[in-house]
């Protein structure tokens, strides 16, 4: 039996741009965020940050600043030591090293923004002065402010345990990588630089907690992405009986991986919430964001492709070195990067024989996280350069090159030498579709003309695939013991024929509470106006993983249509037993019983719930609640192709973004609405990756970027017109044939726009494979100031 | 980022403003729109113990011809300027740079007179006010002084302007009649601070050639500059993209900018040449067409 069989006829929801439920609460300002709760006798928290990277902490006098009116009380490292367990996410391989992150550093600070005491005072201004007050004694230490740093660290060590610096390795080699390589006509080697980026969300972190003496109960209003697994750090790291602790997620503006994190501050508010027996406020401000909150990427890349001279790609070969901070971020860990750069290296190319080696280093900079595409991006990033280092070098049209590797039509599943399970899908098609939607051959001909008027045109092809939803085999099988890999759902009847669900992937604006409902409706024959979706609330959603990884609708979705049709199956059977009439013969729709093949219904759900709930039928079905569970086997693979035009103005170096195509196949379309919404939105940001935003800090670990006015996020004037066409495969791994579409806007863009600024300055033999591609880099490469990442082309001998 | 704790002053009239900030000195910060002095604040940047607010002093709020200058009273917002029909007439320049600044919410609260004082040489309206020679009125208690556009302004974010004084207003010439002009900005992001800015306008005789020119550059120093030597270049000489190209090739010279995360030096050289050359074929456009 496939999980298809059973999904209901007559879908009327699924596939419509059903207006966003909540819409209206958003856009009146009636949304409820975090900071929108205000709770009697509620303090606030504020932490004193570090200036420095890398410090001994010799001593910290607070005593004056407890002087200060207003302030509850403040609280160390020490203070904290036996109260709060730090942070240590398991990775199970023997290349990882653990590190241990303390909610308040200890002996020592390992990176500037990191907290070191907490002030806890009547309001947020009282506790920002007397945190003026507080005077820390630091020895500095040698700051290891990159890579090679820490790698040649003369024996400065990060952490004590951790033998130079390195946190984590990974080796993979396909068994004919060499013999691949050697049989090559021609290899080009090109490096590459992603930067370390800051996934900026509109509403930065914020909690709340409470703590009630009379039934020992916390709870926790958390932006978290992942409540049931911060309910657990909860537990463990306060020693606190997990069954007395409740995490809420209210409305979220954003959360694009950072806020699937457990923090320090997380920690702190509970424990001191629970230790003043006052509710605790904390929110973070932009400059906490930008310092503290988990930066993201940070690549060193070194990659080189072997190929015969008619374009075939028989290998590639990859050494990357990720900068991942101070600490690994629970409960993925600094693993994270490497694993997913290694596993999107070859995309929807048909390449046999790979070689990665990656090391995650630690440096003095805020921890790495997770942040929407993850090593995802760098896939795209290497493999499209590399292949248009290899169309110029063989001096063939780009397109005809990719065309040449791309996997055609898979029928049902492709296996990636990865290790990777692809959905079936039309790839090659996806691509031919997209350059037609674009109308590459006539940009290409508009190219050549302009050139004449010095007008620089330039063309980026980018194919994607974005493994979404990731089950328990894939986390097991990275080791990451703390991600569970399933999600779950509750779909409940109310007594008016309303129906009520309880979905465990949190919302932070992706538009879930439409979606699932329109889920939930045509599962369950239902009007949509009659589905509530509840979300984000560990005392009524059943266990489950968490929203991130392009998740919500692969497992939760598939969770709820689950729990849906067990419940249809129920609601009949009743409905034969009140009706005396065999359930095979009846069917749900609008809301309605009816008998199959007449025209009229025969009972409403409203007076189906009220019989079966009366208890006068004896039914089998009284208890009218169903709660199923859902973990895609690998990943349900999305794929498609970028074609993007850009004009670079060659004497100011500034690049306009003219056309964006996307064909893409996330399976069945839930709300096209929404779907559009996820894949503009990530262009939106991977277009900051390709050309504005980079978190930089200085030789001595200083953050140079510590407010939007120079972390640059694009606005929307900067964002182009982006056409967006569907093939829609029906995945075979969900109950909904859909596919996640969380992260391909940002997986696949960068590449795109970084080929686009190369393309249009081959004319100067310029490649920019370096990001942000900075307009100071575009005229000082142009006017020969500054070195081109030369493609480095190496002709076997005798091939 | 909450703010350090101040004195929060609420003037109603000049009168009230000046005095206040005589008693209180160096220990007093002027609020306007504060579209710059409260994010300093909040980062702690700025921790004046004092603010005095200007904003309902109503008597500030204008906007008018006198003689040959339009008045720019401290409380006009740079909005007003965008959408000004005396702006229109008399120097659309302005009207121009004013969609340069920073996005709609920023300029219906910044005002023109607060960006003046405030002196970042890479805002809009230290090159207008160089570029058309305006002249900037101060007022203390011991009276009113007029200080040159030339004079104004000192250093990053500083300027002649005492502690006890406060800019009531700032008188812009308007542009000779038949002048092109042109207000070209080279900025990362729309609404960004200017990497590089050029204000120029020109004015030209019946053949063509150039008899009057003014050239200004924004974000290329520690204040706003003058191109002095590129206007006297261009002066007498006839129109023609030869002559704005050989004029251009002279601006690299005369600046003497600094690299920050956004732009090094070199392109803010190279680049300012390019947009005071590209701003001159505008400029010449104008007259062409008008």
């Amino acid at each position: 039996m496939t999980e298809n069989e059973g999904a209901p006829k007559d879908m009327n929801y699924v596939g419509a741009p059903v207006r966003a439920v909540g819409l209206g609460r958003f856009l009146t300002g009636n949304g409820r965020y975090i900071d929108d709760l205000k709770l009697p006798g509620m303090v606030y928290l504020h932490l004193l940050r570090t200036p420095y990277a890398h410090a001994k902490i010799r001593s910290i006098n607070f005593a004056p600043a407890l002087e200060y009116p207003g302030i509850l009380g403040v609280w160390t490292g020490q203070d904290i030591a036996s109260d709060i367990r730090p942070i240590r996410p398991v990775l199970d391989s023997t290349n990882y090293q653990g590190t241990e992150w303390p909610a308040l550093a200890r002996e020592k600070v390992r990176y500037v923004g990191e907290a070191v005491a907490a002030i806890v005072a009547e309001s947020r201004y009282l506790a920002e002065d007397a945190a003026e007050m507080i005077m820390v004694d630091y020895t500095a230490l040698p700051a290891l402010s990159e890579v090679s740093a820490s790698l040649n660290s003369n024996g400065v060590r990060l952490h004590e345990e951790i033998e130079k610096n390195i946190f984590f390795e990974y080796r993979f080699e396909t068994a004919n990588f060499h013999q691949a390589f050697q049989q090559a006509e021609l290899r080009v080697a090109l490096e590459f630089k992603h930067p370390r980026c800051a996934g900026s969300a509109i509403e930065n972190r914020g909690v709340v907690a409470q703590y009630e003496p009379g039934r020992q109960f916390l709870t926790l209003w958390s932006s978290t992405q992942v409540p049931d697994l911060l309910r657990g750090v909860l537990g463990e790291c306060l020693q606190f009986p997990v069954h007395r602790i409740r995490v809420i997620v209210p409305d979220v503006g954003g959360g694009f991986g950072v806020k699937m994190h457990v923090y320090p501050e997380e920690l702190l508010a509970a424990f001191l919430a629970w230790k003043l027996g006052r509710p605790v406020k904390w929110i973070e401000d932009r400059r906490e964001n930008l310092l503290a909150s988990t930066h993201a990427r940070d690549h060193e890349t070194e990659a080189e492709v072997a190929a015969r001279r008619d374009g075939t790609i028989l290998g590639i070969r990859v050494r990357d070195l990720s900068d991942v901070g101070a600490y690994s971020a629970f409960p993925i860990t600094c693993a994270l990067e490497t694993l997913t750069f290694a596993n999107s290296v070859p995309g929807p190319y048909r390449v046999e024989n790979l070689s990665f080696h990656g090391m995650a280093i630690g440096t003095n900079k805020c921890p790495v996280g997770a942040y929407r595409g993850v090593g995802f991006v760098l896939g795209p990033l290497v493999m499209e350069g590399l292949i248009d280092a290899l169309a110029r070098s063989l001096r063939m049209d780009p397109a005809e090159v990719r065309r040449r590797n791309l996997i055609g039509t898979v029928p049902h599943r492709y296996q990636a030498p990865t290790g990777i399970v692809y959905d079936g899908g039309e790839y090659r098609k996806a691509f031919e579709q997209a350059l037609e939607l674009a109308g590459y051959y006539e940009w290409r001909k508009r190219q050549t003309e302009l050139r004449v008027e010095g007008r620089y045109l330039g063309i980026g092809l980018a194919t994607f695939i974005e493994p979404t939803g990731m089950g328990q085999r894939v986390f097991r099988h990275r080791g990451m013991a703390e991600v569970p890999g399933f999600d779950s759902a509750t779909v409940r009847m109310d007594p008016g024929g309303t129906v009520r669900a309880y979905v465990s992937t949190p919302s932070q604006g992706q538009g879930q509470e439409t979606t699932f409902a329109q889920i939930l409706a045509d599962e369950l024959g239902v009007k949509s106006e009659d589905v509530i979706i509840s979300l984000g609330d560990t005392e009524t959603c059943p266990f489950g993983t968490g929203t991130f990884a392009s998740r919500s609708l692969v497992s939760g979705g598939s969770a709820l249509a689950l729990a849906a049709r067990e419940m249809r199956k129920k609601l009949l059977c009743g409905a034969g037993q009140v009706l005396r009439i065999p359930p095979a013969d009846l069917e749900i729709r609008q809301g309605k019983v009816w008998v199959k093949g007449k025209l009229d219904s025969v009972l409403s759900l409203e007076e189906l719930t009220r019989a079966i709930h009366s208890g006068l039928y004896n039914t089998s079905s009284d208890n009218l609640i169903v709660s199923r569970s859902f973990s895609v086997g690998g990943s349900a693979v999305s794929y498609g192709t970028h074609v993007v035009v850009v004009e670079v103005d060659h004497e100011t170096g500034l690049v306009l973004l003219r056309q964006y195509a996307v064909v893409e196949d996330c399976g069945t379309v839930i709300n096209p609405a929404v779907v559009d919404g996820q894949i503009r939105g990530g262009i939106a940001q991977g277009l900051g990756t390709a050309i504005f935003e980079e978190v930089r800090y200085d030789s001595n670990g200083q953050l140079l970027t510590a407010s939007l006015m120079d972390y640059l996020i694009p606005g929307s004037l900067e964002i182009p017109v982006i056409r967006i066409e569907h093939l829609t495969t029906r995945s075979p791994f969900t109950p909904t044939g859909g596919k996640g579409v969380g992260e391909s806007g940002t997986i696949a863009s960068p590449a795109a726009i970084a080929c686009a600024i190369s393309d249009a300055l081959s004319p100067f033999d310029a490649t920019f494979t370096r990001l942000p591609i900075h307009p100071t880099t575009i005229v000082e490469v142009l006017q020969g100031k500054c070195p081109s990442p030369a493609a480095n082309r190496v002709d076997v001998e005798g091939k | 980022m909450k703010p350090a704790p101040f004195q929060y002053h609420d003037p109603r009239t000049v009168d009230e403003a000046v005095s206040l900030l005589d008693e209180l000195g160096d220990d007093a910060k002027v609020l306007a729109g504060g579209q710059s002095l409260v994010p300093m604040m909040n980062f702690r940047l700025a921790r004046p113990s004092h603010l005095v607010d200007i904003n309902r002093v109503s008597s500030l709020d204008h906007v008018r011809k006198d003689n040959h200058s339009l008045v720019i009273g401290a409380l006009a917002r740079q909005r007003t300027i965008e959408f000004s029909e005396l702006a229109k007439l008399h120097n659309p320049l302005l009207i121009e740079a004013s969609h340069h600044i920073g996005h709609p919410a920023i300029r219906n609260r910044g005002t023109v007179c607060g960006s003046l004082a405030h002196a970042d040489p890479a805002a809009e309206w230290p090159a207008l006010a160089l570029v058309m020679d305006a002249t900037l009125v101060a007022q203390s208690r011991r009276g009113q002084r007029r200080i040159p556009a030339t004079e104004f302004f000192t250093s990053y974010f500083s300027t002649c302007l005492e502690p006890r004084e406060l800019l009531v207003e700032v008188h812009v010439p308007a542009l000779p009649s038949g002048a092109g002009f042109s207000f070209l900005e080279i900025s990362r992001r729309h609404g960004d601070f200017a990497l590089v800015g050029a204000a120029v306008w020109l004015t030209a005789d019946h053949s063509g050639i150039c008899t009057n020119c003014g050239i200004a550059l924004a974000g290329v120093g520690s204040c706003a500059v003058r191109a002095h030597a590129a206007e006297q270049r261009l002066q007498g000489e006839r129109l023609s993209d030869s002559i704005f190209a050989e004029v251009a090739n002279s601006i690299p010279e005369e600046l003497d900018p600094t690299s920050d995360l956004h732009a090094s030096a070199e392109y803010r050289r190279k680049v300012a040449g390019v947009i005071v050359r590209r701003a001159l074929g505008v400029a010449a456009e104008r007259i062409r067409k008008s």
